[in-house]
């Protein structure tokens, strides 16, 4: 009955507002009352290293609660143009004041890290996708528990730690944290803090210098021998730069227990125009895969392999054959323009391949 | 194609196929192929130009537009309701009338564009945006972006030449019909919205049977879901929650919907039908060159000269030569063009045409009526 009613004021309210939703008219009373899109107000910025920041955000309408260890897709206007980029939530989740956290480091040239570390203000609006990601404790809360974190890998875990505390869970759990330098090293401060509360908390740093990581310092199977005899009876979670993973994956995996350890990484995958540009192009809703060579248009390719997409004029003025991009780059003929993004619109009929490239098509 | 076109152009009172008038492929412009090549260029660096400079200013523009039309669109309604004190009257439907306006033009017209599709922001976005206006937008989009502007003025290809109604060029058959068509035309400019919906369906191609009769019948259900919306909200839920005072509601919404109409009528045909805008055959654009392609939108267009907020309320395309250069090209961008483009066709000697609305208007309204006589 109560249902009932909210229905069909929602679909008067929706006819009023046609053809726009009843959320294009709310916002203007505040942006956060939305029930189609989920945007946060960025309610305080605090800096934890010369480079990088945590951002408290109180989510709007539409807010899922997440589990701990899992990231957030947070979508910001820089210079008018929508960016959105996976940042993992730090935050416990459900907390009483309904704020969630991020903690963002500025890499070199970063277009979204640098914005949201040194340009980003309080009462700025972002924009939310879902919670999502594996890289969670899961059922292992309560068993012997080893982290390994290097940079801003760390935010995960430190999602995961602050969450076993707040319950109150009596932790067994060793951290090994590499950063470049102990001022680089997001939250160190608070996890030694952790580490003299509990008990059974250990907590290691290791300062790796910039440049490649010191032999001494690399992830081995002696080193963990040193640094946490049982290393092999833990359930382990990684999280960092590329080559600290393929270490650690080479080491379980020789060890038989790659079913233990549990990795996320943070680098996007970039696919680099190096010059030659044919590749392999993909049509991902219609399952349909065909050589480019770089300089014919996505819409001719796509149509020589059988498929029909939508198009009008076919000399980039109508929009109309506009597709998301889902990987890799591609040339815009008229102007050289590169498009690299995921969820970028491409217009198929005046783009070229640059190597490899799928397309929701 | 071209060997069964029937266009004839009167000359010296004998009627000879234009096909003997100019050599097959010489541009209308009247530029050979190394000069439109070059006035090509110059209009695309124009164009890049724009784009790698468009940014934060220019996000700013349409999100203030936006805002600034929902809260009109907001004041006005409320202000309707309290519509039998006529200042209250006058005032709401003055409201409801320009945001309506803003929102078909500057706003929705320029979104389906694709114009800020850079900003890639979904919600305001060409392939999900849904207009106040009862012609469906995916419809829209295919008779307006696809057939009109790639086929600029070309009799025969676009069907906006006097939405299939009007005779508007002595190279247009005449038949008594068209004696009636000052009284269409103020008809058309009156329901222009529900005009430019019928027009999509392209009645005439199912009845040559080049387009199928469950097509235009899915397009019809369309529009009538659509219109029906448009309908119930303005004329039966809005002056329902007034209660006693339905009928000032009714009359102000009634009069937005035609102020907005007459409006747009206005504008667009102001940009295609005055004195000295071309129209092309079929044979003009055979093998066209970009370069070609962009001085028939010079030739086929005229701009209407007037201050900031008109521009505006034209949806830019007061800057109509501009607009369809450069279709894609944020509207805000327009008027900062203009005096380049001019300069530009005005050294390669292509006619620019550009005068105050009045004059435009007037010379459309004398090419109508002027039209409805045989010749
Ligand atoms: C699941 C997931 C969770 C993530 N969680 C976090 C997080 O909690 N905190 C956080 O700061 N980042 C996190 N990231 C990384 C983040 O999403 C961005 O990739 C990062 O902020 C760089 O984006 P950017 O726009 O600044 O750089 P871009 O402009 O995209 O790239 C600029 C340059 O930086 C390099 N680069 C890209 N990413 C990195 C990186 N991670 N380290 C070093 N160089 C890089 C690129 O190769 C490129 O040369 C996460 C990534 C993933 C996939
Ligand atoms: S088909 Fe026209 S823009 Fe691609």
């Amino acid at each position: 009955m109560f249902t009932n009613v909210l229905e069909r004021t929602a679909r008067f309210g929706a006819t009023l507002s046609s053809p726009l939703p009843v959320d294009a008219f709310v916002r203007l009373v505040d942006p956060l009352w939305s029930s189609t899109v989920c945007r946060a107000r960025v309610t305080r910025i605090m800096r934890e290293t010369p480079d990088a920041a945590s951002i408290v955000l109180r989510p709007g309408r539409g807010w899922e609660s997440h589990q701990a260890g899992q990231w957030i897709a947070v979508g910001v206007d820089i210079d008018g143009v929508r960016h959105r980029r996976p940042y993992s939530l730090t935050s416990v989740p459900e907390r009483a004041d309904g704020c969630i956290t991020i903690t963002v480091q500025a890499v070199p040239d970063g277009v979204v890290s640098n914005f949201l570390v040194h340009q980003l203000q309080v009462g700025d609006i972002v924009h939310l996708d879902p919670p999502n990601g594996d890289f969670t404790l899961g059922l292992h809360s309560s068993s012997p528990l080893l982290f390994i974190t290097g940079g801003s890998g760390v935010t995960p875990v430190m999602g995961m730690l602050r969450t076993l505390d707040a319950a109150n869970i009596a932790l067994d759990a060793v951290h090994l944290h590499y950063a470049a330098s102990p001022d680089q090293a997001i939250f160190a401060d608070e996890l030694r803090r952790l580490a003299v509360r509990h008990s059974g908390f250990g907590f290691k740093f290791g300062a790796t210098g910039t440049g490649p990581i010191p032999p001494e310092l690399a992830l081995t199977t002696r080193r963990l021998d040193a640094l946490c005899p049982d290393w092999s009876a833990r359930e382990t979670w990684i999280c960092g730069p590329a080559p600290l993973l393929a270490a650690a994956e080479a080491i379980w995996e020789s060890a038989g227990i790659s079913d233990q350890l549990h990795s996320e990484r943070f680098q996007p995958s970039l696919t680099a125009t190096d010059g030659t540009k044919a590749g392999i192009v993909q049509f991902l809703d219609s399952g349909v895969e065909t050589p480019g060579d770089g300089i014919r248009p996505l819409l001719e390719l796509a149509e020589e392999a059988g498929l029909s997409p939508k198009h009008g004029c076919r000399m980039g003025i109508c929009h109309t054959c506009v597709v998301r991009l889902n990987s890799g780059s591609v040339l815009d003929l008229r102007d050289g323009r590169i498009q690299s993004d995921e969820g970028d619109f491409v217009q198929i009929c005046v783009s070229a391949p640059c190597g490899d490239v799928s397309l929701e098509l | 194609m071209t060997s069964t076109l029937s266009v004839e152009r009167e000359t010296d009172h004998t009627i000879v196929p234009i096909t003997t008038l100019r050599t097959v492929h010489q541009h209308p412009s009247g530029l050979d192929a190394d000069e439109l090549e070059a006035f090509g260029k110059l209009m695309d660096d124009l164009r890049n130009e724009i784009i790698s400079n468009r940014g934060k200013a220019d996000a700013d523009y349409i999100h203030r537009v936006i805002a600034v039309q929902r809260r009109l669109e907001v004041a006005g309604r409320l202000a309707l309701f309290a519509g039998v004190f006529p200042p209250f009257w006058v005032a709401g439907a003055a409201m409801l009338s320009t945001a309506k306006i803003l929102e078909n033009m500057e706003i929705g017209h320029n979104v389906m564009h694709g114009q800020w599709d850079w900003m890639r922001d979904p919600e305001i976005h060409s392939s999900t945006w849904e207009w106040d206006n009862v012609c469906p937008s995916d419809q829209w989009k295919h008779s307006h972006n696809e057939i009109h502007h790639t086929w600029t003025n070309v009799i025969g290809r676009d069907r906006d030449v006097g939405y299939g109604i009007l005779r508007i060029d002595e190279r247009q058959p005449w038949s008594k019909v068209a004696l009636g068509q000052p009284v269409y035309a103020a008809v058309l400019a009156t329901l222009f919205q529900w005009g430019v919906a019928l027009h999509d369906v392209e009645i005439e191609e199912v009845m040559k049977g080049r387009k199928t009769k469950a097509d235009a019948k899915a397009q019809l259900a369309a529009i009538a879901k659509k219109g029906g919306r448009q309908l119930l909200k303005d004329y039966v839920l809005f002056p329902a929650m007034a209660g006693p005072f339905f009928l000032p509601v009714l009359a102000g919404n009634l009069t937005a919907n035609v102020v907005r109409n007459l409006w747009t009528f206005s504008i667009i045909f102001c940009g295609h039908f005055p004195d000295g805008v071309e129209r092309f055959t079929e044979e003009d654009v055979v093998d066209e060159s970009r370069g070609g392609w962009y001085a028939r939108q010079v030739l086929g267009s005229a701009n209407i000269e007037g201050s900031k907020v008109f521009h505006i309320l034209s949806g830019n395309l007061s800057h109509q030569i501009e607009h369809h250069l450069f279709p894609d090209l944020p509207s805000n961008r327009y008027g900062e063009l203009a005096p380049r483009v001019r300069a530009i066709c005005e050294q390669y000697g292509i006619p620019y045409n550009s005068r105050s609305f009045s004059r435009q208007f007037g010379s459309v309204i004398r090419r109508i009526a002027r039209r409805a006589l045989p010749g």
